[in-house]
């Protein structure tokens, strides 16, 4: 049966009429735009990053204000190693620890660059990646600074714990911890609108360790 | 650099859609069973792939991004808006009819496949037309390997009886 349907699947995919050409140019224009308007929104992204800057550059010339005491100190930031298996845990704070430091050589203790799996790609060594560009470091405190999912079995891979819970979310029933949660790691309403009409839910950055506490998989790409 | 980062600058475009249209067309109508839909689907997924493309660190993984995009959006379609219960209705006005033996074999699996649940229909898809391994069919789907196991066993059996080998 297999060999079977293999070739009638490949007979079936031929009645598909391929004609690139007519449908390349609407296609590539709108590919062109949507590239457009992701650069608008990073530079958005820097220009505000820039007002808050000057921003706060002039408040440092105001008189010291004593703000109000209204509560306990907020706990420094750390993963949330909630319910996590010891193993997990310790993994995860190392690694929490090395991207808030930003030392990318300190993230290659916690992962075996054989089996490592960033952005599907597995068996791949990350840590030059991270050098030419760490910007994915800042997503990975980010994420583990949100509650962890479940512990999961997972064949070939043994129990493995996965940042952050929302990949357990039902979008269709989005709490408001949720939603916050979501624009912590950078979701704008827009894109959380894209994620429930698209029916395929959480689609953004997560984090893998298995039981051992070995780092399994880091992904930045959910399409 | 690598091939794809070049074919993804801005005047690179058209060379990468000119070079994975024709297999993700292909993949699309096995997976909508229309012709017009599949287009579409391609058509959404490229420009949603290539607007975070500049994310996409292992470049040469273009072709993984794509599938996966528009098995998903496939899925979704299927899924949100029940067209392939409307499609059923219009294919199988009466639910109890036998596979017609005077169909060839095309039309058969065409409408064996599309009488599969979407997720069934990508798995199956996935596995024997694409050619992957019951491990990259689960990451393409965002499911565990089990769940695959289980989805193409289910959906095997079905096709089984709706493609029974030639007498």
């Amino acid at each position: 049966m297999d060999t079977r349907l293999r070739a009638l699947l490949h007979d079936l995919s031929t009645e598909m009429p391929i004609d690139v050409e007519r449908s390349r140019r609407a296609t590539v224009r709108r590919a062109r735009g949507r590239r457009v308007v992701t650069a608008g929104v990073a530079v958005a992204a820097v220009v505000a990053l820039v007002v808050v800057s000057v921003s706060a550059l002039q408040l440092v010339g105001q008189p010291e204000r004593v703000p109000a005491v209204t509560g306990p100190a907020p706990a420094p930031p750390a993963p949330d190693v909630t319910g996590v298996p010891p193993e997990v845990a310790a993994t995860a704070q190392g690694i929490y620890d090395a991207a808030a430091a930003g030392d990318v050589d300190a993230l290659g203790a916690f992962l075996d660059p054989n089996t490592f799996a960033h952005d599907f790609d597995s068996g791949s060594d990350p840590i030059p990646g991270w050098r030419e560009d760490p910007s994915d470091l800042e997503l990975m405190v980010a994420v583990l600074e949100l509650p962890a999912a479940a512990p999961r079995e997972i064949e070939g891979y043994g129990t493995i714990t996965i940042w952050p819970y929302l990949i357990d979310t039902d979008f269709d029933t989005l709490s408001e911890r949720e939603r916050a949660d979501l624009a912590r790691l950078g979701y704008s309403e827009n894109d959380v609108q894209l994620m429930i009409e698209g029916g395929y839910g959480y689609q953004g950055p997560r984090l893998a360790i298995d039981e051992t506490g070995l780092w399994r998989s880091f992904t930045t790409v959910g399409e | 650099m690598d091939r794809e980062r070049e074919r993804a600058g801005e005047g690179g475009i058209d060379a990468l859609y000119r070079a994975h249209a024709p297999e993700a067309l292909r993949l699309a109508y096995l997976l909508t069973g229309d012709a017009a839909l599949a287009e579409d689907l391609v058509q959404d997924a490229f420009v949603r792939v290539m607007g975070r493309f500049r994310d996409i660190r292992h470049r040469d993984a273009f072709w993984w991004y794509l599938r996966r995009t528009i098995v998903n959006l496939s899925t979704s379609h299927f899924r949100r808006r029940r067209v392939e219960r409307a499609w059923l209705e219009r294919q199988h006005p009466q639910e109890a009819a036998p596979p017609s033996r005077d169909l060839g074999d095309r039309d058969r699996l065409r409408q064996a496949l599309m009488g599969l649940r979407p997720e069934q229909r990508a798995a199956i898809v996935l596995r024997f037309y694409e050619d992957l391994s019951e491990a990259d069919t689960a990451e393409a789907l965002g499911m565990p390997v089990g769940t695959v196991k289980s989805t193409v066993s289910r959906g095997l059996e079905r096709l089984r009886h709706e493609l029974p080998e030639d007498e």
